[in-house]
Order: C-alpha cells, then structure tokens, then sequence
C-alpha cells in the first residue's frame, strides 16, 4: 500500500511556563495509507487530536520527522503549508466550523472558488455535492438554520468539495445525537470508499472505530497499539457505500 | 485573469457579506466613527468660519489694500493720478478716497476721544466696503450732505454712558465734534452702522466734501482699494510699490494687527483642538477594529483551515475595517454637511459679524488620508496577530 502520511518518532511538548512542559506526544511512528479509513481512538488528553493537528499542517512538532506524500512537512515554507492546507488536506471538525454568513451551498461552493474553481464549475460541483449529501431543500438556509447533523453534513460536503487527499475528522461526532452520528460516521465511510479518500477519523467513541480500516489506539501520547479492523467481522450497522444515499435520503 | 478576477469576487464577496452579517459591529463602529468624524469636520469647519468672519469683518470696512502718503506727509498728492494709475492696474473693482483725522465727540455732558474721523463718499465707499449697508439705526450719509454724521455703534453707544448695554445715542440728535486742529462743528447724528468688527464701530464718518472742509489738513489721506480676487492681494501690493506712486501701501492684514493676532490665536487653539480630535478618531477606529479583528478570530481559523493563506485572511479584514470607516467618513460628513447648512441658512449675528462654518476641502482630503491610515493600519496588526494565531487552538474552540 502506498504511504500518504508517515510520522517517524514525533513528540510534541507544550510549554506551560519557563518551568512547566507538558508532553503531549511521546514518539509517534505511525503510517497512514493513501486511501484507508484510519481511525485515531483514546481518552481524552491521549494525545489523539495533537496528533490528527500536526497531520493536518495545523501545528508543528516538536521533534521528529512527518512526510506528506513523501515531502517532509518542517522543510516546507508556509506557503507551501498553506497550498496542501487549500489543496491536499480536509478538516471536519466538532464545532462544524461553517462560515455564518453563508448558506450552506455558499459554503461548500467559496471552498471551491477560494481553489481557483472557475464560478460555473465551481456551482455545478456544489449542486452535485448538495445533491449527494440529501440537502437540496436545505441548500439555501444558513448554518443557524440548520441542525447540527445538517451542519456536519454541510462541513463534509466542504471537504468533499476540495478533492483533497486525505479527510481529517476531529470528533465530528462529539455534538451530534446518536442517529446524526451514525449517519456521519456513514457518510464519511462512504466518501472513502465511493471516492478512495483517505479519511482520518479522530474519536472517543469506539463504536465509531469499527467502521475504520485500522484503529490507532493511544495513551497517554503513544500508540498503544494498531489494529486492523478489516480482520475483525463488520459491524452489523455497517452500511455499503452505494446504500450511503438511500441512508441519508438522498 | 480568470483566476484573478475569481479570487477578487470571492473576495469582495467575502468583505461584503461580513460587513452586512455583523450589523451590530457595523451600527456602533460607524456611530461611534461618524459622530468623531463630524466632530473633526465641525471643529474645523468652525475655525474656518471663525477667520472668514474675522477676515470679512476686517475687509468688509477697510477693503483689501490700503494707502497711505508717504511718511511724513498728511495726504497723498496727486491723488487723482494715483487713482487713476491704481484703477489701471488688472483686478481692482473700487478704489476709495478719504479723509482720515481725529476728533473729540461731545453730546450732552459727555465729551469723550479723540476717536477716528473718516471723510468718505458714499458711491464710492460703497464700491469698496460694505460701511453704507451698515445701517442699524437711521440712515446713512448723502453725497454733498454737510450736516449730518454717522457714528459706530460702540461709540453711539459709549456717547450715553460707560456701560455698553446697547442703549444709544438717538437718530436726530445733535453733537460736537472737536478736530485735531481745534476746528468745531456741531452735526445731527442721520445713522448708525454696525461693521461688525472693532475699528469701524468706533469711528465718526462725515461725508468726504464735509470732512475736506472741516479737516483740510488731512484731506486725500487714505485710499481704499476692493479687488476682483482676494487671493491677489500681495501681487497687488507688490503691482503698487513697483510704480513709485509716492505712497505706503498696506494690506487688510497689516492694518487690523489684533485681527490677526485673534486669527492666529484661534488657529493654535481650535487647529490644536481639530488635530487631537483626529488623533482620538485614529486611536477609536484601531480600538474598535483591534476588538472586531479579534472577536473573529475563530473565522479565521475556520478560512485559514480551508487553505486561505495569511495575506488573504489580512486582506480580508482589512478591506472590512476600510469600509467600515468608509461608511463612517459618509455619516460623518452628513452629520456635518446638516449643521453646515443650518447653520450657512440661519449664520449667528455676533458682535464681530455673521458667523457661519464653512466647508474646508483640504481638511476633508486630510481626514479621508487619517482614515486610510487608520483603518489600514489599525485592522494590519490585529488582523495579522489573529491570521497567525495557531489554527488548531481557534478552530477547536466554540467561539
């Protein structure tokens, strides 16, 4: 399988005072294969979602070595950061993070012009996005408007809509109902089959996981241990990728 | 291009609708920004009607250029060449005769002075100043009238006692006038003017025919002159000395010392006023737009993490705060456009004349470039702190 994302020996402190230092990481190795369902699990403050934010770009470690598609990610200019930020990589995460002032359409649709999508492909995209998340008679209401599975949708239909290589999830279900999180978890398991993206699930549920090619479980700042869910029988909720729209009744 | 023009639609797009979504933000910011812009507009405006006041006060009742004889000389000879050499040269509208002596006032049991005695000729005056059109009380001097006098109205009023209560000498009354030379005449009071500046309203005129009888030793001694443009006053001045006319010539400027002085004194107070006025404009509009940058710093995580880069998310806000003191700059200036209307349609009568504002374009041009400044420079740095605040930390936050 080819590596997207390789962590070798990554530690990431956080400095509190001249005195204080709070280990977060301790030594990452970890692989991630260009189009698995990688699901990150453990207790809070095990060090899963510093991890999925230095993945993203968003942080820097403190030592150690990430590659992202082979480019070793602390020899990149911020500019370079910022192009796989707007190209390469997808953020969902628990608080939806949608811009207020647009409807959900505008904002899947400013991801794509903020790409450089010419307008009529840019619209033409997010119609088929909306249509492929079931959200055609909610396209035009805004983020308030919406409920908070619909706004999590909306945010996915956002990372749908970069053509991204990789999907990192940070607990996109931490404030969702049971029945939006399922649907979530679905959905994202769908785009990674439908679409071969790779998605990086960040969660506490373990439920969740089982969904997952692999589940990283940490503790503490260190990968615990990996297992390979594939080996494990699918849940029966498990949905096919091609039952995901009769799912969300699209 | 296509590109360009993409990324510049998004981006307005992007501006406006921040703009309109926060319309709390937008209503305090352009109040709070309007009301200091107008307050500048004001303050300027103010001093600029004070000194147009003051300056047509002062030109109103001497004209703009004044002529002396040379020193040592009570009138100026050949008076009739001067004139006529005065009215050659391009952008003179008036020229005025006069006598200028001095004379002691006595009506009753009052005899105060000596005050300035002004001989003049009422058409011709009335082509340099606006003294005929004075007129507050009465009426103002005939040509060739002998016996009558016009006074100003502090004198008018210092004649019925020492207490300037605007109680004055009545119109028909009559009063002695003792010259410098010890000539005395007795006059009937026809009128009484209000100049609205100091001089004029201490001043007894006789007519110029009269006043070349009773003070011949001081006739032809002073010349007025009303040019077409204002601003030409020291060329002409500068036309006049080169032609060796025998003469002194002064501006309005230099004959009203103590104008100038009140000019130069509101200057300092009300421009050090205007000054520190835009100062706190500047220090407002970077407070407000330091905390409305800053409230938004999850949205700027949120578009930092879509892959917006830095300089976008900076351009952003911005281009808001811009607009933002945009629309505050127009408020401002309706604000004071109303008062400045008011007050041009209704001026306050003063002492010293009308006051009005008035409208000045280098202090607009000049508040719009502290905009600028301001609005750029107050949204750079909280704008740029908050685009490189770590993202995770925003985005992670339910802010």
């Amino acid at each position: 399988m080819e590596t997207l994302i390789q962590l070798k020996d990554v530690h990431k402190e956080y400095r509190m005072s001249k005195t204080l230092t709070i280990p977060a990481l301790n030594g990452i190795d970890l692989d991630i294969f260009k189009g698995e369902f990688l699901a990150i699990t453990g207790h809070s403050g095990s060090g899963k979602s510093t991890l999925l934010n230095l993945i993203g770009i968003l942080d820097n470690p403190t030592s150690g070595e990430i590659y992202f598609a082979g480019h070793e990610v602390h020899n990149l200019s911020e500019k370079q950061k910022v192009e796989l930020r707007l190209n390469a990589i997808s953020f969902v995460f628990q608080f939806f993070n949608l811009i207020d002032n647009y409807t959900a359409a505008e904002n899947i649709n400013f991801q794509l012009l903020l790409q450089g999508c010419p307008g009529r492909e840019a619209k033409r995209k997010t119609e088929e996005i909306i249509d492929f998340l079931g959200l055609n008679d909610r396209a035009g209401s805004f983020p308030h408007e919406l409920s908070g599975g619909e706004q999590q949708r909306v945010a996915i239909g956002r990372a749908l809509a970069k053509d991204s290589l990789v999907i990192l999830a940070d607990e996109p279900t931490a404030h969702l109902d049971s029945a939006n999180s399922v649907s979530t978890i679905r959905l994202l398991h769908d785009i990674n089959k439908k679409f071969g993206r790779t998605v990086v699930l960040v969660t506490h549920e373990e439920g969740e996981a089982n969904h997952a090619d692999r589940n990283v479980m940490m503790r503490d700042g260190k990968v615990e241990r990996i297992v390979d869910m594939r080996s494990i029988a699918p849940p029966a909720s498990v949905i096919s990728p091609s039952s995901v729209g009769q799912l969300i009744g699209a | 291009m296509d590109g360009i023009f993409g990324r510049l639609s998004i981006f307005l797009s992007f501006v406006f609708r921040d703009v309109r979504k926060n319309r709390i933000v937008l209503l305090f910011t352009v109040i709070s920004l309007g009301t200091a812009f107008a307050t500048v507009f004001l303050s300027a405006g103010i001093l600029e009607g004070f000194q147009s006041m003051l300056k047509g006060g002062a030109v109103d009742s001497m004209g703009e250029i004044v002529i002396y004889p040379k020193d040592g000389n009570a009138h100026i000879d050949n008076v009739g060449e001067v004139t006529r050499m005065i009215e050659s040269i391009g952008g003179v509208s008036g020229v005025s005769v006069k006598d200028k002596g001095e004379a002691i006032v006595r009506y009753g049991k009052m005899t105060i002075g000596p005050y300035t005695l002004m001989g003049i000729d009422e058409q011709r005056e009335s082509t340099v100043t606006k003294l005929p059109g004075d007129v507050i009380d009465g009426s103002f001097l005939a040509s060739g009238d002998t016996g009558h006098v016009v006074l100003g109205r502090t004198l008018a009023d210092a004649l019925v006692d020492l207490e300037y209560d605007d109680r004055r000498i009545p119109i028909g009354a009559s009063i002695d006038l003792i010259s410098d030379f010890g000539q005395s005449r007795t006059y009937t009071v026809s009128g009484i003017i209000d100049g609205k500046t100091f001089t004029p309203n201490w001043n007894i005129y006789l007519d110029k025919g009269e006043a070349d009888n009773f003070i011949p030793q001081m006739k032809d001694s002073q010349i007025s002159v009303k040019l077409v443009d204002p601003l030409a006053i020291e060329n002409t001045k500068r036309l006049l000395q080169q032609r060796n006319l025998d003469i002194q010539v002064a501006t309005w400027r230099d004959e009203s010392g103590y104008i100038a002085d009140i000019m130069a004194a509101t200057e300092l107070i009300t421009g050090s006023m205007s000054k520190l006025l835009m100062l706190a404009v500047f220090v407002i509009m970077n407070v407000i737009i330091f905390i409305n940058v800053f409230q938004r710093r999850r949205q700027i995580g949120i578009l930092k993490s879509m892959g917006a880069s830095t300089d976008f998310v900076v351009l952003l806000y911005v281009a808001e705060s811009f607009i933002y003191s945009m629309i505050s700059f127009a408020i401002g200036f309706f604000i004071f456009f109303l008062i400045h209307v008011y007050s041009n349609l209704y001026p306050i009568n003063t002492l010293m004349g009308y006051f009005h504002t008035v409208l000045n374009a280098g202090n607009l041009i000049s508040s719009l470039a502290i905009l600028v400044v301001a609005s750029v420079g107050g949204s750079l740095f909280p704008a740029v702190v908050a685009a490189r605040t770590n993202i995770a930390d925003i985005v992670r936050s339910n802010v």
